[in-house]
């Protein structure tokens, strides 16, 4: 009966804090046979083995591969829809769910790589020129002799000039140039234009370009790191709307006042096509280094998200057993976890605080941007703090577990009195036979139970029966209840008689069966468990051994 | 077959694959919609996507280059534009695209061409180019399809496309049947078929099971549909209050409060409008009356917090408390304007008539008394009556003593404006006779099967004189997954034959469904679990909205 790393309660009492993600699957649960709506697994399940019993034990594998995949189509593609909840009972809700089969995301086309393949090809050219462009630049920036003479015959065969007299007009403009319209060279790329559309590049400028990474931060003005606001180079052309907002932009009106300066050896003189080439670049290389305060705050916010969304389902797994009076857990154990978990929300809140609260852009939408994801944190607070169950005190707890214990001893006295009045009607029972014949067996195993993880036998400390009683797989014409989910959300598969040759010594038979269950205890990583078992099966076979060399 | 879930996977699936970091949404008048429908703000905030953009909005989106853009839009020439214009200045870090339908290839090679600045990480079509209201009922948003009588190609182009993607969606190819005296339906037919064969490689799903259907109907086919008055849940607040994109407008409900100006009416986060929208009016208030009484108890348990325990347990379940107060409110005030609308208008007695109209009980003098004293009862308002008298003249269209001057005069003398005066003849135009295939009153030949069924009927009684009507659509399909549709009428495109009984079934009416429909549709799923039935529209009608399609629909 695995259900591998599911866990679901089989008491009702526990499914109170904890319904929505049962309830929702409740549409899928109808019996094959009767067509009858269950409600549950565990209903459908009982259903089915009760009323059902005598029909094919495959259709009931079937059933349950059916049913985990209901839960797994409710729980993984769409998480959302557990959060769903149908009230039971209610006839509309049946009315208006109509369970269909498992869906995969619909048909897709790719156009990614058609798409780059495009754009890189062109982007290839570009980024040659722009190569070119840069190490001219950092030429002209670097090494250009500062004696004007020098300098300009190192321009000249840098950018291979044009001939003066090819050139009539303005390639940019259009103009003719005259005696008052000097022609100017593009220290760059070596093209003739007009004043007018001639630029300059600040010194700056070339140094940002050729040195994108390095020590230029430095001397430049410390920006508050919290700035929200990018640097973003805006171009020429842009008027003085975001000017005073980014450090990147001073530089960009030290290049337009540059303009009209007069000191002109600072700057560079060059063409407008290769300005915006150059910009282009800049304006990438910059956007890859700059990253806003914000992002780091909701880098963190995610992460403590991420972080109590984990621990979650493991506390809820805690404080239910607890509740149970199981002592699976201990009890500081859970308050740790309680304590980690309340710690991470109070990070969430503080965090979402921080960015509500980060100094206004003056860009609408970011500040949008800034309360959304505030909102969204506070209803994240709201939905977990409430869902999280508070720990019963140590007091409460030993009253639970008090109360659980009783409970135990009496299914296991009920359970005892049906088997006794099993054995009677069997006279050659034997499991009746193995427990009267080798009663001396009974102290060594008492210590193992067989099956620690059924809901009776769950802790060792609790047990007084033999196994015999505890054990399910004990029972040889299966009229007790199969082995159900325990609370620790696992358990084994039932085994096939065929497994065993009935001839076999009944404690070989017990160590076959235990070999198989810590098969399944590995597979299905329930590392405790497998453990207690493979500790169990040293012993078996110790004791089997014994008992050969004795009868030797 | 959840065309709704269908949708959420696939902006589930967008979201995914921009990794984590925040995210703005951009999207087009369209795609907004079709978001919407499924997806809850608060939920898309939750998965990081902090921010919704219009692309129309261009101008007045600011920089932001710390965000993630996932831009989800229809491939339409403005949005390539749009898009060519934000790629060359992008105001956001990175791009994912993805269109909601088949984009050419020039488009995309446009847009590389645009992506200087390596902005974009993934150009996808994902085919959710449709609104899901429901996990088998979709439309399209578009009234008014009907030019003359015929389509306008951006039109039909566009029905196309939508349909299409529903198709692709699903993952279907399906096999297409056509309503053969429909001209349009028999256009449209032949463009998703051409689509089919021209995408094969997209539309290529292996499946096991009998090929899926396709039937392409058209509403002139059923004009009856979409004039009734309705008495389930979601119907009945289209009818009386309008649902537009899952959101009803209260503003011009007396007395009511601010927050409850418009509601929203989603399937999917709404657990009393899901389990309730099929309802019948009498079950609503059953249920509401439940949910009252919850809500009271709940409240009363909050009302005294007095020790540690009280607090505990109001913690525990506020949350709950919560919810249930919210949908409470709107549920009551919803419910309650539409009781209110039901009194103030005697519209009890108004759907008894249009039933037995309908239902071809009645003969024509029965019918004419009737009316003239529904009409003239001054609580009847002039749209219910105009609904009666269209009915009648549908009715006895044919009846030599049909007078429709009598009732036109009494609509007059009721105030009814000359524009709907006319519509008698325009509807007659529209949905008469002529036109239809089928006997939508059961009042002339009674073929072998209406006449067993009404005999049915008539043993089991009628259960509620309501809501006797069934919409041709629930017979037409219900033939269709028994193999027994006829041929003649509704041919299969391409002369394909079909052996089997279909199990996948997509319906879908040009000129509009009702939520009558998809009520239908619903409850055939229900009984037969074997087969699974989706219904779409170009819109959702209810009888305001479908006189404006008659209106418009032989206008030159």
């Amino acid at each position: 009966m695995a259900q591998p790393s599911r866990r679901t309660s089989t008491t009702p009492m526990t499914s109170r804090g904890f319904s929505s993600a049962e309830v929702v699957v409740r549409e899928g649960f109808i019996c094959p046979i009767c067509m009858q709506d269950l409600g549950s697994i565990d209903d459908l399940q009982d259903h089915f083995e009760s009323d059902h019993a005598e029909e094919d034990r495959t259709l009931l594998q079937q059933l349950k591969g059916l049913v985990l995949k209901r839960i797994g189509r409710a729980e993984s593609p769409v998480p959302f829809r557990s959060s769903q909840a149908v009230s039971s009972d209610d006839e509309g809700a049946a009315n208006s769910f109509i369970v269909w089969d498992d869906q995969t995301l619909g048909a897709r086309e790719s156009h990614t790589d058609y798409f780059k393949k495009i754009r890189d090809s062109r982007l290839e050219r570009i980024m040659v020129e722009t190569n070119k462009l840069i190490i001219r630049l950092d030429k002209l920036a670097h090494e250009a002799p500062s004696d004007p003479k020098q300098r300009a015959a190192f321009e000249k065969h840098l950018a291979s000039w044009a001939p003066d007299h090819d050139v009539p007009i303005c390639p940019n403009c259009g103009k003719t140039f005259r005696r008052f319209m000097r022609k100017h060279h593009c220290r760059l790329c070596g093209c003739i234009v007009c004043s007018d559309c001639s630029r300059f590049l600040s010194e700056d400028f070339a140094e940002r370009l050729t040195n994108p990474t390095g020590n230029r931060l430095a001397p430049e003005k410390a920006e508050p790191s919290g700035s929200p606001a990018r640097s973003v180079p805006g171009s020429i052309s842009s008027g003085s709307g975001i000017r005073a907002r980014s450090n990147s932009n001073e530089s960009i009106m030290s290049i337009v006042s540059s303009l009209s300066s007069k000191d002109k050896e600072q700057t560079i003189r060059t063409c407008e096509i290769c300005q915006n080439l150059l910009e282009r670049r800049l304006k990438q290389t910059e956007d890859r280094y700059v990253r806003v305060q914000l992002e780091d705050l909701h880098e963190r916010l995610a992460l403590c998200i991420n972080d109590s969304e984990s621990l979650y389902p493991g506390y809820l797994e805690m404080t239910q057993s607890l509740q149970m009076g199981e002592s699976n857990y201990q009890l500081p154990q859970a308050a740790e976890i309680r304590t980690r978990l309340m710690r991470l929300l109070d990070e969430v809140g503080a965090l979402s605080k921080q960015i509500a609260a980060l100094p206004p852009t003056g860009n609408p939408r970011e500040d949008k941007l800034r309360s959304n994801i505030r909102s969204s944190a506070v209803d994240f607070l709201k939905s977990r703090i409430s869902a999280i169950p508070a720990l019963p005190s140590a007091e409460e707890l030993a009253k639970l577990q008090q109360k659980r214990r009783e409970e135990v001893k009496q299914r296991i006295a009920a359970q005892r009195a049906s088997e006794e009045k099993r054995k009677r009607d069997s006279t050659l029972n034997r499991l009746s036979y193995l427990a009267s014949k080798e009663p001396a067996h009974s102290t060594p195993k008492k210590e193992q139970p067989k099956n620690p993880f059924d809901d009776g036998g769950g802790n060792p400390f609790e047990e007084d029966a033999s196994e015999d009683e505890l054990n399910p797989f004990n029972e040889p014409d299966g009229t007790s209840p199969p082995p159900r989910q325990s609370n620790s959300g696992w358990a084994p598969e039932p085994l096939k008689q065929t497994d065993f040759d009935e001839d076999d010594d009944p404690l070989l038979q017990q160590i076959t069966r235990v070999k198989i269950t810590l098969e399944q205890a590995k597979d299905a990583g329930r590392v405790d468990e497998a453990a207690s078992l493979s500790r169990h099966l040293t012993e078996l076979e110790d004791f089997y051994k014994q008992k050969v060399i004795q009868q030797l | 077959m959840d065309l709704l879930l269908a949708v959420r996977m696939y902006i589930n699936k967008m979201i995914d694959e921009s990794g984590p970091g925040m995210k703005v949404l951009l999207m087009d008048k369209e795609t907004i919609s079709v978001v919407s429908v499924v997806y809850s703000q608060s939920e898309i905030l939750r998965k990081e996507v902090y921010l919704f953009e219009r692309i129309d909005a261009g101008a007045n989106r600011e920089l932001m280059k710390h965000l993630k853009c996932i831009c989800f839009v229809r491939p339409t020439r403005e949005n390539v534009e749009a898009l060519c214009h934000e790629f060359k200045h992008p105001k956001y870090g990175s791009y994912y695209v993805y269109f909601s339908n088949i984009i050419p290839k020039t488009d995309i090679k446009q847009l590389a061409e645009c992506d200087e600045q390596e902005i974009v990480k993934e150009i996808q079509e994902f085919y959710a180019d449709y609104l899901a209201v429901s996990p088998h009922v979709f439309h399209l948003n578009i009234p008014n399809v009907y030019h003359e009588f015929n389509w306008v190609p951006e039109t039909l182009n566009r029905v196309m496309q939508g349909l299409s993607s529903a198709l692709l969606a699903l993952k279907k190819a399906p096999a297409i049947r056509y309503q053969n005296s429909s001209e349009m339906a028999h256009r449209l037919a032949e463009r998703v078929r051409q689509l089919m064969a021209k995408e094969s490689a997209l539309f290529d799903f292996r499946s096991n099971g009998p090929q899926p259907v396709l039937l392409i109907l058209d509403r002139r086919e059923d004009s009856v549909s979409p004039l009734l008055n309705q008495w389930t849940y979601q119907a009945m607040v289209h009818e009386l209050l309008g649902i537009n994109n899952n959101r009803v407008s209260l503003a011009d409900v007396p007395n009511v409060s601010r927050e409850m100006q418009e509601v929203v009416l989603s399937s999917e986060s709404d657990e009393f409008y899901s389990a309730n929208k099929y309802s019948n009016f009498g079950e609503i208030a059953m249920s509401i009356k439940q949910l009252m009484e919850e809500y009271q108890t709940k409240a009363k348990m909050h009302a005294k917090v007095e020790s540690v325990t009280d607090m505990k347990n109001f913690i525990e379940n506020y949350p709950q408390f919560k919810k249930i107060s919210g949908a409470v409110s709107k549920h009551v005030t919803l419910v309650g304007e539409l009781s209110r609308l039901t009194a103030q208008n005697d519209l009890l007695q108004v759907s008894e008539l249009e039933q037995e109209l309908v239902a071809g009980h009645l003969d024509h003098a029965e019918c004419v008394q009737r009316m003239r004293q529904v009409i003239t009862n001054p609580k009847v308002t002039t749209l219910d009556a105009l609904r009666l008298v269209l009915l009648y003249n549908l009715r006895f269209e044919r009846d030599p003593a049909r007078d429709s001057h009598t009732f036109t005069e009494l609509l007059r003398r009721k105030g009814a404006p000359d524009r709907w005066l006319q519509l008698s003849d325009k509807l007659i135009r529209f949905g008469g006779a002529r036109f239809r295939l089928t006997d939508l009153f059961h009042s002339e030949t009674v073929s072998a099967n209406a006449f067993m069924r009404r005999l049915a009927k008539g043993i089991r009684g009628v259960e509620n004189i309501y809501t006797q009507h069934a919409p041709l659509v629930k017979d037409l399909v219900d033939q269709l997954v028994k193999n027994r549709l006829k041929e003649a009428s509704y041919p299969f495109l391409g002369g394909a034959q079909m052996r089997e009984r279909p199990q996948d079934v997509f319906v879908f009416i040009l000129g509009g469904m009702t939520y009558e429909e998809a009520f239908a549709i619903h409850e055939l799923n229900k009984a037969n679990p074997s087969c699974r039935v989706c219904i779409g529209g170009t819109t959702i009608h209810n009888a305001k909205s479908f006189l404006e399609e008659i209106w418009n629909s032989d206008l030159v």
